[in-house]
């Protein structure tokens, strides 16, 4: 536990030389003449002559998916109270070419926690249900290179050493200014310059604020993968969402988001999670822009979040209420129609969900 | 014609007048009882103002209408001035103009009703035997058959109107209630139309607890 709160005394330092480098980036982007979109000049000023050596967004899609590599790695967790928990994790991947290739994310322990430890416990037992997700969404990945390509630009800001590689520093800028301002994550990375394979993650929202961190300690680029451990949470990955409904047994009440509605943002993955404990079965949406994500989560059989709370239906009956929770890390949006309970879900800062949330709101009343 | 007043048979001009004699006519003439001693010595003196001042004293009872004789009833009665016109009728037929009314304009004087009568060829014809004809009365059953057919036609116009009446007003029934309902569907139409489900985002200060929320897992680790 003291280690745990050193690494919270330790963090904020560690955050600030960050956000220094991000506020030299934003102020600085001009004069320093490294702006590049989608390729940039290798450190030292000299280009590269191998296309799977230059640093580009395409590159850092490539490069995991062309790597084995084995990390461990320390993952940050913050309570949006100011606590932090650092967990210890294992990622050994199987590179295939492809963007889900085997892989296996262990929980190796708790920061200044003893193994023995509920909270030690705790996190082991999360990590046994949601390590897939973790790895998936949890980690900087290029979701769609096209849409990221269009959607960010890749800063070079040099030469870094990171777990005893050498390693590029990086910042993924969006483009895209949202009517009220930028409204996604800035991204800090430090990149293998062997294989591209991220060493250091930092996610900042707009007002430079870390909402995630991810810290190689070691990295190999061999892997030895093993027998993964059988997730108790089933996820399985359908190619649409007809596809994901008739697996479900076409239950009443799921929709369809209208993708029209999400500007810059694509459909990007269907799953359908089960539940162990109660076999419960909840529909998993995915939209990105190429590396931002969200989430659109359907719940069959749920019932009424409100159903507990006093009614605040207008004269004409005809109000319908979502509940939202917002901090600086995440937005949730709640509603429920039909007994299906509908969840929209992303980063604190993506003020569009509100409104793709009252669109299928909609949508699901109309039904 | 001159409208200048004479005095003593000789024409009188604004000259002739004295200046007593118009102070006379400009004040003594609505005045009877003229006050001032001057003017009325001078209408003793003066013949011309003495003999307008007796005629504007005498002439208010000449002109009034009190006087006018009455009619005599004889003149009222019809036969009177029946003689009366004859008279002057037969007055006028001597004289030189009736001469010339009787030839120029010869009146002929009415057939009498016992002198007219109907040609005996008209008489004589199978239409003037039927007209001249007293037509024999219709027989008891004959008037029972016509009052019959009559009551029958009656009633049953009477069942036809009846029934006209129930069909318009059944056809009434039907397309009211069509109306009623296609108003009452447009109206529920255009209800949802026009009044889309109004949808508000409150606010909750603590994240709910959620069986499954990706988010809350990736940031805080977090599950039920």
């Amino acid at each position: 536990m003291l280690s745990a709160i050193s690494n919270q005394r330790r963090s904020p330092r560690i955050h600030l030389q960050f956000a220094g480098t991000l506020c030299a980036l934003v102020f600085g982007l001009a004069s320093f003449g490294h702006a590049q979109r989608g390729v940039s000049a290798a450190p030292g000023g000299s280009p590269q002559s191998s296309p799977s050596t230059v640093l580009s967004i395409a590159a850092l899609e490539q490069g995991p998916r062309a790597n084995d590599h084995t990390i461990v790695q320390l993952r940050r967790f913050f309570d949006g109270r100011g606590g932090v928990v650092t967990v210890r994790e294992e990622l050994r991947v199987d590179a295939n070419g492809t963007g889900s290739p085997p892989h296996v994310l262990s929980f190796l322990g708790v920061e200044g926690e003893l193994p023995a430890s509920p909270l030690s416990q705790k996190w082991a037992q999360t990590y046994g249900r949601h390590s897939g997700l973790f790895y998936r969404h949890g980690c900087f990945h290029i979701h769609d290179l096209v849409k990221a390509q269009q959607n960010y630009t890749l800063h070079n800001f040099g030469v870094v050493v990171r777990a005893g590689r050498t390693a590029h520093r990086i910042v993924i800028f969006p483009n895209q200014i949202f009517p009220n301002g930028l409204d996604k994550a800035i991204w800090l990375l430090e990149v293998d310059t062997a294989t591209f394979v991220p060493l250091y993650t930092a996610e900042y929202d707009p007002r430079f604020r870390l909402l995630s961190e991810i810290e190689a300690v070691t990295f190999s680029p061999t892997v030895q993968l093993g027998a993964p451990s059988p997730s108790l949470m089933v996820v399985t990955p359908q190619p649409s969402f007809a596809a994901a409904k008739a697996f479900m047994g076409d239950p009443a009440g799921v929709i369809e988001p209208s993708s029209t509605l999400v500007g810059e943002y694509g459909l990007q993955s269907v799953d359908v999670a089960i539940n162990p404990l109660n076999n419960r079965q909840s529909l998993t949406l995915c939209y990105t822009d190429g590396v931002d994500e969200f989430f659109v989560v359907q719940s069959p059989g749920t019932s009424d979040f409100f159903a507990g709370l006093p009614t605040n239906k207008s004269a004409t009956g005809n109000t319908n209420t979502i509940a939202r929770y917002r901090d600086a890390s995440m937005t949730v949006l709640l509603f429920w129609d039909d007994t299906v309970g509908f969840q929209v879900t992303g980063r604190g800062s993506l003020a569009r969900l509100d409104n793709f949330a009252k669109s299928i709101y909609a949508q699901a009343l109309s039904q | 014609m001159s409208s200048e007043p004479e005095r003593d048979g000789r024409r009188l001009t604004r000259q002739s007048l004295t200046r007593q004699c118009r102070a006379f006519l400009r004040q003594g003439m609505d005045d009877l009882a003229v006050t001032d001693s001057s003017l009325r010595e001078h209408i003793a003196n003066c013949e011309f103002c003495s003999a307008r001042s007796a005629a504007r004293i005498r002439l208010p009872a000449a002109l009034s209408l009190g006087s006018v004789p009455v009619a005599p009833p004889q003149l009222h009665s019809a036969p009177f001035l029946d003689e009366i016109r004859a008279r002057i009728v037969e007055t006028s037929e001597a004289t030189q103009i009736g001469r010339l009314l009787s030839v120029g304009m010869p009146v002929a004087p009415p057939l009498a009703v016992e002198d007219a009568c109907w040609p005996s060829a008209l008489l004589e014809s199978d239409l003037g035997r039927r007209t001249m004809a007293v037509p024999h009365p219709a027989d008891g059953p004959t008037w029972d058959r016509v009052k019959a057919s009559v009551l029958e036609d009656v009633t049953s116009q009477r069942a036809h109107r009846s029934r006209q009446q129930a069909a318009l007003r059944n056809r009434g029934r039907t397309l009211a209630g069509v109306a009623v309902a296609a108003i009452i569907c447009g109206w529920l139409v255009s209800e949802r139309a026009q009044s889309p489900p109004e949808i508000v985002i409150t606010d909750v200060v603590s994240m709910p607890n959620l069986e499954f929320s990706p988010m809350t897992l990736l940031r805080r680790g977090e599950q039920r």
